[in-house]
């Protein structure tokens, strides 16, 4: 080390352009004089010998220019040669450091690799769901999404709206001037491809003929959609699908194309392969695109039926678009509203007030940001205190060091090592370890987002490595800054060294404001590990209440299973008989306790439907709360867990022989009927010629698929087939005796395979995962505000370990004569004790004082849990308190372990 | 006296380097050197050979320092660098097996 540092000392100053031209001038002078000189010794005249001296030079101003050159060539490499070897230098120098101290090294590391991980996956989530535009789209920021701003009867306010009919579309694609492609799709729906056992269900967009235009794309194999293949009437019988379904299905062959795929009675032709990733102008996963005129066949919603193409009633498709060159937003707004306002005259009742807008599909440029989005942002900055908590454990480990390396620091002063290169040493000794820290991070990282793709974020088209080139440059990025803020601190601390005091003092004593910066640091830990625990307590509750709301259905006991008979060509008679089967069968199936149909269900869709009550002109019943109609059979209640409050249910005889009778859930009951009992009560059905249907019986409130809706709906039950004309999908219900319910998800299907050939595919599924959208922003921010605040407590512990066990080493002395003088153990231990549990009480105080303060901040994401929840609050406190106890423990038993004996002889 | 030859630039550095060999010289000192030894056979421009110095500089084969002359005149002294003197082992015995194997041939008499 030492001749580096001495041979530094010699160091030639940096040339600047100048300096280096009189060097060689003067060189070429000195040259020629002593040329000369020698020319004259051999008898010339001084004019012949400067003609010859000048010859024997070469071309006067070449020579020189060329000179010249070459030495700012010369210098440039030696000054960069020198730099790469100083800097080589500093590097072996750090490698050296990091080898004696292996514990050291890998606890700096591990904690580098939590900080920088962390802040890995969580740039890797948010650039995928809010830096990138959808993959594969020409100038995504040109192409927008229309939506419309709505009022509703009977409710206050307007509501923002993608959803449009068919002729509505037509209207904007056709007579907005300002827009010149504008195409229409679907969301991804579940549709079924084949027949019996090898059936399966894949996620397909129905799009218009001009979709793959308007978005500018490029197939990667064959060719893409064009209009003539969703034209009117009936367009061609063509799929296109997705690059990860050609492979996934397909191998990515290329016979691929040309095969045909059944869905329902139509048989598709694959035409061609989108290119990988893309997912439309949107990014949620999807396997194939289908010309919208496939819209009857595929049995799409199958309730509009004929009606899609002239239904305005019917909203069931979006529309982008790409502005005109020269069109301004504001001028396509004016115009889309006039025009869609101007169509919608023709169907009664419509939102003559509606106002169109255009949305850029730009994840960055929305109005809103999804429930995931917001979290995901949220948990970006928790990531972010993370790696402060990393760096200020770090800092303080590097510290430390700093300390047990005084003397070798002191030598190095002494030998004349500048302080600047002494800095630029603890900076790039912090940095190496920063490196290493995020190569370990970026397998943090790859766990990471594993856990985010394949669990909490899964309604979201992940395609291609999490480690791409930007989540690389990200990693490279931050562990550069948090290896120069980490090394800064020591580097400007040990300017204030003083030599002499270095020198002549012995390893240990002094370093006191040392230890309150360090003691500072832990504090700035503690108070961040206070504000993340905080945050996951309360996700964490709000997880709870939102697992704990009474749906009026046992979700997680019940199977639900559905298949599309329809399009494939059952007839309605062999349908029923079908169901039939499939719930007797079902009611012998071991493990099943109860089996029932329905029609139309809680999840999934329903059928909102005209009620009339005698006497009652317009039921006050709010818009969009129902009521809904849902045709049963025997045991429907008793299978899905709905309670009846009132009455009684319906039985199996009532619906065998279609009798007139009615259940109608608490909500409506009490809307309805709000003074007296509404058992008796008559409720006509569609219209006011058919008979009465009796009330015979009022169920507790059962939810609408969104369970966190503002309003309860209004539901009326009634024997299967009194709604057949509305209601042709049905579902069988079965309800899991005991044990997780998704071990029946195969039995189910292998015995409704086994009732029929030829099935297509059944949709098996629990019925609680038909929450999982709504669940996941909370499982999101509970999963990862869990990890991120147990990592900083685990940070923050081991910190507050080595400074206490750091200080118990310096005054091991101390400690020795207080012992020899009498001090019990139990005083030593409080001695040491306090100063850990100080450190955290002031970090809750502190910590606590900030939660409180940001509380406002993530209010909209939590869920009926206050952020100044009390129990919330005060469970952190002691949970930090408890971990500082712990921590501080083994270093104060040490304490009161130490020998008043060596104490005394030590000097 | 026949026409001097030139010099070509990777031999002119060995040169050079060989000159160092017997000690730190300033520039004049090294043309000197060389003037004598090649005995007016070599075509030696002396900016050129400031060039070669230069370069060996750059390539740490040669060091620099600023000294004063024994007539009391600051001057830029070179001396070799540890690789330097390895370089010029190399190059030497590089440049001697291939001007015995060229003269080899060339001197091979022809068949009567």
């Amino acid at each position: 080390m030492l001749p580096s540092g001495v041979r530094r000392l010699f160091r030639l100053a940096i040339r600047r352009d100048a300096t280096i031209a009189d060097d060689t001038d003067e060189e070429i002078r000195l040259h020629f004089a002593l040329r000369v000189e020698e020319l004259m010794a051999r008898g010339l005249s001084r004019d012949r010998a400067e003609a010859e001296a000048l010859r024997r030079f070469g071309p006067w101003r070449e020579g020189r220019a060329q000179m010249l050159a070459a030495a700012r060539q010369r210098d440039r490499r030696l000054t960069m040669v020198e730099r790469l070897q100083d800097f080589w230098g500093d590097v072996r120098y750090a490698i050296g450091q990091m080898r004696r101290a292996p514990g050291f090294t890998v606890a700096v590391v591990l904690t580098f690799a939590i900080g920088i991980g962390a802040n890995a996956t969580m740039f890797g989530v948010i650039d995928r769901l809010l830096l990138r535009a959808p993959a594969h789209v020409a100038e995504p920021g040109e192409l927008y999404l229309i939506k419309a701003w709505q009022h509703y009867a009977g409710r206050t306010g307007a509501f923002v709206n993608s959803g449009f009919s068919y002729p509505a579309y037509v209207d904007l694609r056709d007579r907005v001037a300002g827009l010149s492609d504008v195409a229409m799709q679907t969301a991804p729906n579940d549709l079924t491809v084949g027949r019996g056992p090898s059936a399966k269900k894949v996620r397909g967009m129905l799009v218009s003929g001009n979709y793959f235009r308007t978005l500018g794309v490029r197939p990667a194999a064959g060719r893409l959609m064009v209009p003539e293949d969703a034209a009117l009437p009936s367009g061609n019988q063509v799929i296109v699908i997705s690059h990860g379904f050609w492979q996934r299905e397909f191998g990515g062959r290329a016979d691929a194309i040309g095969r045909t795929m059944d869905f329902g009675t139509s048989k598709l032709t694959i035409v061609g392969v989108a290119p990988p990733g893309f997912t439309g102008a949107g990014f949620r996963p999807v396997d194939l695109w289908v010309p919208v005129t496939m819209f009857e066949s595929l049995g799409y919603m199958s309730f509009i039926g004929k009606a899609w193409t002239s239904s305005r009633g019917a909203v069931w498709l979006s529309i982008v678009a790409r502005l005109r060159p020269g069109a301004t937003i504001e001028q396509v707004n004016a115009q889309a509203t006039a025009t869609h306002r101007g169509g919608q005259m023709a169907l009664p009742g419509a939102d003559s007030t509606a106002t169109i807008v255009l949305e850029s599909i730009l994840p960055l440029r929305k109005e809103s940001f999804s429930p995931e989005v917001r979290v995901a942002s949220l948990l970006g900055g928790v990531a972010i205190l993370v790696l402060l908590i990393a760096c200020a454990n770090v800092t303080n480990l590097l510290l430390a060091r700093t300390m047990r390396r005084k003397r070798e620091i002191g030598v190095r002063l002494a030998l004349g090592v500048s302080r600047g290169r002494l800095a630029r040493q603890f900076v790039v000794e912090s940095t190496t370890l920063a490196l290493l820290g995020a190569a370990a991070a970026l397998v943090v990282a790859y766990w990471g987002s594993a856990l985010m793709r394949g669990a909490l974020l899964t309604n979201f088209a992940w395609s291609g490595s999490p480690l791409d080139g930007r989540l690389l440059t990200f990693t490279a990025v931050a562990a550069g800054v948090v290896g120069l803020a980490t090394g800064l601190v020591p580097a400007l601390q040990h300017r204030s060294f003083d030599l002499s005091s270095v020198l002549r003092d012995s390893a240990h004593g002094g370093g006191m404001s040392r230890t309150r910066t360090r003691t500072a640091l832990l504090l700035v830990q503690g108070v961040l590990s206070v504000v993340l625990l905080v945050g996951t307590g309360l996700f964490v509750k709000s997880l709870q209440n939102v697992g704990r709301i009474r749906l009026g259905i046992d979700t997680e006991r019940v199977v639900a299973a559905t298949l599309d008979l329809e399009p494939a060509g059952f007839t309605s008679a062999a349908i029923e008989d079908l169901y039939r089967q499939l719930e007797a069968r079902a009611r012998t199936m071991p493990g099943v306790q109860h089996a029932t149909l329905g029609e139309g269900t809680s999840f999934g869709w329903v059928l909102g439907t005209k009620v009339i009550v005698p006497g009652i002109d317009s039921l006050p019943i709010p818009p969009g709360t129902g009521p809904n109609l849902v045709g049963i059979s025997g045991d429907y209640f008793t299978t899905l867990g709905t309670r009846i409050l009132r009455g009684r249910s319906i039985s199996e005889e009532e619906i065998r022989s279609g009798a007139r009778v009615a259940v109608i859930s608490e909500e409506m009951a009490k809307r309805v009927w709000p003074e007296k009992n509404a058992l008796g009560a008559c409720v006509k059905l569609v219209a006011d010629s058919v008979p009465c249907n009796t009330v015979i019986g009022v169920s507790e409130n059962v939810h609408q698929g969104s369970f966190i809706e503002e309003a309860p709906t209004s539901w009326v039950f009634v024997p299967l087939n009194q709604g057949r004309q509305f209601l042709r999908a049905r579902t069988l219900f079965v309800r899991v005796a005991r044990g997780p319910a998704d071990r029946m998800i195969e039995p189910v299907r292998q015995m409704i395979h086994s009732t029929t050939a030829n099935l297509p595919y059944p949709d098996v599924r629990v019925l609680s995962s038909h929450l999982g959208d709504e669940l996941r922003p909370w499982k999101l921010g509970a999963t990862m505000f869990g990890a991120f605040g147990g990592l900083a407590l685990v940070v923050m512990a081991v910190g507050l370990y080595s400074v206490i066990a750091y200080m118990v080493g310096q005054r091991m002395r101390e400690l020795g004569v207080r012992i020899a003088l009498g001090a019990a153990p139990g005083n030593i231990l409080r001695l040491i004790l306090s100063h850990g549990l100080r450190v955290a009480a002031g970090s809750a105080v502190l910590g606590l004082l900030i939660a409180l303060a940001a509380g406002r901040f993530v209010r909209s994401m939590l869920y009926e849990v206050s952020p100044r929840d009390p129990f919330i609050l005060g469970g952190v406190a002691v949970i930090l308190l408890v971990v500082a106890t712990l921590a501080s423990l083994l270093p104060a038993l040490r304490a009161t372990r130490a020998d008043p004996l060596t104490a005394l002889r030590s000097d | 006296m026949a026409n001097p030859l030139p010099v070509l630039r990777g031999t002119l550095d060995t040169l050079v380097l060989k000159a160092l060999a017997t000690g730190p010289m300033h520039g004049f000192e090294i043309t000197a050197w060389l003037d004598q030894r090649a005995r007016g056979n070599l075509e030696l421009l002396d900016s050129a050979l400031y060039q070669a110095v230069y370069r060996l500089e750059a390539r740490r084969l040669v060091s620099a320092e600023w000294g004063i002359t024994g007539h009391n005149r600051r001057a830029r002294y070179y001396s070799l660098t540890t690789a330097g003197r390895a370089h010029l082992r190399r190059e030497v015995s590089n440049w001697l097996r291939y001007t015995t194997t060229v003269s080899g041939i060339l001197t091979t008499p022809h068949p009567a």
